[in-house]
Order: structure tokens, then sequence, then C-alpha cells
């Protein structure tokens, strides 16, 4: 027989044959804190002792590789694949290691084919969670992140309180949902501050209960605008990002629902 | 050495093919190579006999083609091939490197990157497309089927 045939798909499902559970961190668009709250649920994940993985697909906006300190990650090889670094328990692969802080300017096909190739190649070996910090919007590399992953996997979309990021957030919801992923829940960050012992609203009325209403989704709640995140994101320490206000709420409102749904997840298969 | 994670990628599909297939082994397969991944042929080839003994339960004979790499700038419409990338490449990432030596470049491991470290000879832009040349693929395939007949 002869035809083209692409062995990485079956790479894929080989480097993924232990991985329990996968979550697709996702938002409309960037600058909602997607990328800050995918790195603190795997850190949290982590700290309960868990096994997890941080996967950043997000191509244009990677940052993950600055969270984490690791921007000079030189590729470690083993051969079952590229051997993820190890950042406080949490094994962390990133597109943005091959890229070092350039530009990517790569259209449509060559993404998907990026995406392929590190997933072929990246060695998770066992994991209890996989984290997926998803590129923003409803473009090529949300499809083939989502269409490539042949794992049980659950989308959690994060947006901020505005008309707009409700507006882009909801065509998140209904791409993901077209794909066939299961949308964990809503989140909606940077949503309100405490001073003087007062709540106050710093970018405007929460919309997220209400769209997640009429989308039939889960509001998980809010999560706090935090000034000491930005600083220890600065700071490249993500020992000091696990202490903030920010990471105390994504282990109250975010890091049970994962956990539970990985329980319910484990217990069917 | 993600060659071995290729390697398993081939022979893994090679098994799924089989079992549709419902054959009693693979006599033969040609991979092609890009030029563009750099990937070290001859690892590529080992890796899959060996691997294909532990999975299939018999060696196979395995043919590796390389197709050139051809790349084109979306702005003027030079076409261009490896070596004018390999330059911009090694200036960036190994410009001491003396002959015999690898040079080690995250375009080996993500071949779509070229555009984030090349820019057109001829124009400087980094509108880069690759025409041919990047991944590693399964070209034909001879099954060894019941009867003992070929496919
Ligand atoms: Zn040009």
């Amino acid at each position: 027989m002869s035809s083209i045939i692409d062995p990485r798909l079956e790479a894929i499902k080989k480097q993924f044959s232990k991985v329990d559970y996968v979550l697709l961190v996702g938002s409309g668009k960037g600058g909602v804190g997607k990328s800050v709250t995918a790195a603190t649920i795997a850190l949290l994940l982590s700290s309960k002792g868990y096994a997890v993985g941080l996967l950043d697909l997000d191509l244009h906006g990677s940052v993950i590789p600055t969270i984490f300190d690791i921007e000079g990650y030189e590729p470690e090889e083993s051969k079952e694949g590229l051997v993820p670094p190890v950042i406080i328990g949490v094994k962390v692969m990133s597109l943005g290691l091959f890229a070092k802080n350039r530009p990517v300017p790569i259209h449509g096909k060559n993404k998907r084919d990026a995406i392929t190739e590190l997933l072929a190649i990246t060695k998770w070996g066992e994991l209890d969670f996989l984290i997926v910090d998803l590129p923003p919007g409803t473009g090529d590399e949300v499809i083939a992140s989502s269409t490539l992953i042949p794992v049980e996997r659950e989308a959690l979309v994060i947006m901020t309180p505005s008309a707009l990021a409700r507006v882009v957030a909801s065509r998140t919801i209904l791409l993901l949902r077209d794909l066939r992923v299961r949308i964990m829940g809503l989140v909606e960050n940077m949503a309100y501050m405490k001073v003087d012992g007062k709540t106050i609203y710093p970018l405007g009325k929460p919309v997220g209960e209400k769209l997640a209403r009429e989308l039939h989704v889960q509001y998980l709640g809010m999560l706090p605008f935090d000034p000491s995140l930005s600083m220890a994101i600065d700071e490249k320490n993500p020992e000091k990002l696990m202490e903030t206000l920010f990471a105390r709420s994504v282990d109250e409102i975010i890091v049970p629902v994962v956990i539970g749904n990985r329980e319910i997840l484990v217990s069917k298969s | 050495m993600h060659e071995w994670s290729l390697a398993s990628g081939v022979v893994l599909t090679l098994k799924k093919i089989m079992d549709e297939k419902e054959a009693k082994g693979v006599r033969e397969v040609r991979v092609v190579v890009g030029e563009l991944s750099q990937i070290d042929k001859d690892i590529l080839r080992d890796a899959i006999i060996t691997l294909s003994e532990e999975e299939l339960g018999s060696k196979v004979n395995v043919v590796i083609e390389e197709e050139k790499a051809r790349l084109k700038c979306n702005t003027c419409g030079y076409e261009f091939g490896f070596s004018e990338a390999f330059e911009q490449l090694k200036r960036i990432f190994c410009p001491d490197l003396k002959p015999g030596e690898e040079c080690e470049n995250p375009v080996h491991y993500v071949p779509e990157l070229v555009s984030t470290y090349i820019r057109c000879p001829r124009c400087g832009s980094p509108d880069i497309e690759i025409v041919a040349g990047r991944g590693v693929w399964i070209k034909s395939v001879v099954l060894e089927l019941e009867e003992g007949g070929k496919q």
C-alpha cells in the first residue's frame, strides 16, 4: 500500500498512554491571565502530591518559560522522547522553549504541525494531570490542540469582566463544544479587589455568571485582581506565586473541581 | 535522539496497519525524512529495525529517503534550500561549528519553527513558507499477507 501516513499520531497516543486526565485552559482573548491560571493549577496539584505536567501551546503568547524561569532550557533527550524540565514537581514543556522569546511568524497548517511535533516527541510518563495552556481565541492552534490530544479532556475557560471578553469567551466555549471537549467551567479573573474591607470591581461588574447560565456551563466563580501576582511573576518565583491571594482562590474554586472530575473519570475507566 | 520517538511512531503505525489488514508481518517500510528536521537517518533506521523486532516480532526492511528542503519567501517569492537556511541557523546556534560536529538547534525538534530563526536571504522577510522537506512520514508499506502474498 502506498499513501502518505503520518507516524506522529501513533507516537502521540504512546506519549499520552499513561496520562489520566487533561485539562485545557482556554480563553477568548489574550491578557486575561490564562497562562498564570494554568501554571497555578499545575503547581497547586503538584503540592498536593499528584504527578502533574504543564504543556504550553500558546505559540505567540508563550509565558510559561518565563513564569518557571526555564528560558535557557536545552532539550534533554531520551529514547522515549524529550524529557520536560521539572520545576517544583511540575513537568513543564512549552513551544516557547524552542522559540526562545522570538516572534513566531508561522501559518495555520504549520502551527498544527508544530503542535503535532511537540506532542509526539515529549515524554510525559505517568501523569495524574496534564494542564494545557491553550492559545487564546478560536484559531487553528486551538483546534489542533483539542483534537490531537488522545486522552479524556475537559476545558476551563477564563474571562475577565467586560462585554468584549464575554463575547469572545462565548465563542471559545462554542468552538470547544463543537470539538467535543466538555466544558468543566467558566472562571472570571481579575474580577474583584478588597480595599479597606470593601469589595470593588476594578474592571466593571462581573458578567460571567450570567454568561455561564446562558451557555449551560458551570460558573466556578471569581478570581481576585491581585497586584502581588505580577510581583511573583516578575521575580520568576513560582513558590511565591503559590502564596498569593490569587493562588488561594484558584485552590478554593478551581482545584477541587479538577480533582473531583479526574476521580470520576478514573473510576469509570 | 528524538529519532527514537519518531521511530516508535513509525513502528506503532505499522502495527496498526498490520492489524487493520490482518497481515502476518511487514516486509518493508519506506520512510521519507525531510531535510529540515536534520534527523540522523542511521539512528532512525536502526531504531525502526530494533523496535519492529520488539513490537512486530520480526525485522522490517527499512528504506529511508530524504526529501530536500524547499523554502519560499511569501514576500518576494524567492525559493531556497536547506544550505541557505542552515547558514543562518549556524550563525545563531553554533557560530564555531567544526566539520563533522552537529549543530544543536530547535528546528531539529520542531521544523516549523524555521521561520522563527531565519529570514529570506534575498529580502529579509520573516514570512517564510516550508514547501517541502519538513518532517518524517511513511511513504509505503509492504505487508506480508496470510497466504504469503504481498501488498
Ligand atoms: Zn523575500
